[in-house]
């Protein structure tokens, strides 16, 4: 069963009731529970194509989006994240609670889950054949991501790129596409049919929205093979370019977005040397989705590279 | 009397995988669980010292081995920078000792 199947008075009852509403994504289930809102809004419109959990299913994290008891819950209310009862953040503005719940469920994976080696970065395919885009804030990576995704690509994650420690594949992970400032405005106006979650102003990263994966991605659960490395950078009025990137430096730089590099050891040294080697890598900069798209294009079929 | 001829040593006790491309060399300690990128020579010149202590004189020597149409004094300035470059990155140690290799 998908969440969108369940009537709106049983989708507020499980994510206010003692389990919670639990979601699959990817190979992880989260149990979610919230009486806030904005954040039942922001999972409706933007998880309504993913499968629930089965009864008796194991979950791997229960969290929860609560207002705290205090006389924060009225004067300029405030919203905490609740990991398997731990608050491990800082509260936030209420208005922010539904990106809160999206930075929360990143760092649960990202924290905790150290059977794959996590690196920062987004990853889509095309005919099973991966790109792994690491990059820094900023970068353009999201709002490339989700014009790609929204023209044929395949989403594995916009955030967190997991990797199987012995197969070297990418588990996918599809989340909803964060989006910020001025890319919210151009991805509306380059994928009008895209959905777009709640827009919140003023968190830590400006005005934040999440674009919601397709149905096939949601659902699709099968790991695919990397075949290139890119690190995109959006520079203005620039053409795109693709250009061949190092692979030592690639290698350094993969190793530095690593969330636990430390803790994967010499196994994570050896895998990420293993996709480097596998792969080709480039830099890309761009300006106009539509001819990053073009370039992106000529890469799955053979061409630039 | 010999000269003092110092010998360079690695400044670590984590254990060095390498991982070469042709355009530089992936270094990983074991250890510290970092990663640095290093030029092919460099990460030659540590992969011998792994094996123990050498001057730079021995270096030069095995290291002409691969480059047989460069002077003596050629391959050893080289690897006096390269082992200079070492030491300022904190990979290498240098010791005096007392007796020639």
């Amino acid at each position: 069963m998908i969440l969108g199947e369940l009537t709106a008075p049983l989708f507020h009852a499980h994510l206010t009731g003692p389990t919670g509403l639990r979601l699959k994504t990817g190979p992880l289930i989260f149990s979610i529970q919230t009486g806030i809102g904005a954040v039942a809004e922001g999972i409706r419109r933007l998880y309504a194509q993913y499968p629930l959990a089965e009864p008796g299913e194991f979950v791997d994290y229960y969290v929860k989006l609560k207002m705290p008891r205090s006389l924060r819950r009225w004067y300029k209310p405030q919203v905490l994240f609740d990991f398997d009862g731990r608050v491990p953040f800082k509260p936030l503005p209420l208005e922010q609670a539904f990106p809160m719940l999206e930075w929360g469920m990143n760092w649960c994976i990202a924290s905790h889950c150290h059977q794959w080696l996590i690196l920062h970065a987004a990853v889509i395919a095309r005919n099973n054949r991966a790109v792994i885009m690491p990059a820094p804030p900023g970068s353009g990576k999201s709002t490339l991501c989700a014009g790609l995704v929204g023209n044929g690509w395949r989403l594995l994650s916009d955030e967190l790129a997991i990797i199987d420690m012995t197969s070297g594949k990418i588990v996918p992970m599809p989340r909803p596409v964060g989006l910020k400032n001025q890319s919210i405005d151009v991805i509306r106006e380059f994928l009008p049919d895209a959905v777009i979650g709640p827009v919140c102003h003023d968190t830590r990263k400006g005005t934040v929205a999440h674009m919601a994966a397709s149905q096939a991605d949601s659902q699709n659960h099968e790991s695919v093979t990397p075949a290139w490395v890119v690190f995109p950078k959006y520079i203005a009025g620039s053409e795109a370019e693709l250009k061949p990137h190092p692979k030592s430096h690639a290698m350094v730089h993969l190793a530095n977005n690593a969330f636990n590099y430390n803790i994967a050891g010499l196994k994570g040294f050896n895998l990420l040397a293993r996709i480097i080697d596998e792969t080709d890598a480039y830099d890309f900069s761009y300006s106009r989705l539509k001819d990053a798209i073009n370039i992106f294009e000529q890469l799955a079929s053979g061409g630039p590279g | 009397m010999p000269n003092p001829s110092p010998l360079w040593k690695i400044n670590s006790t984590s254990q060095f995988h390498f991982h070469p491309w042709p355009d530089g060399v992936a270094v990983y300690l074991e250890g510290e669980g970092s990663t640095y990128l290093l030029n092919p020579i460099a990460a030659e010149l540590l992969n011998w010292l792994s094996d123990g202590q050498m001057s730079t004189q021995a270096l030069a020597n095995k290291l002409s081995l691969d480059f047989p149409d460069d002077t003596p004094d050629a391959v050893f300035d080289v690897v006096e920078a390269t082992m200079s470059e070492l030491r300022s990155r904190g990979f290498v140690t240098q010791e005096q000792c007392h007796h020639d290799e």
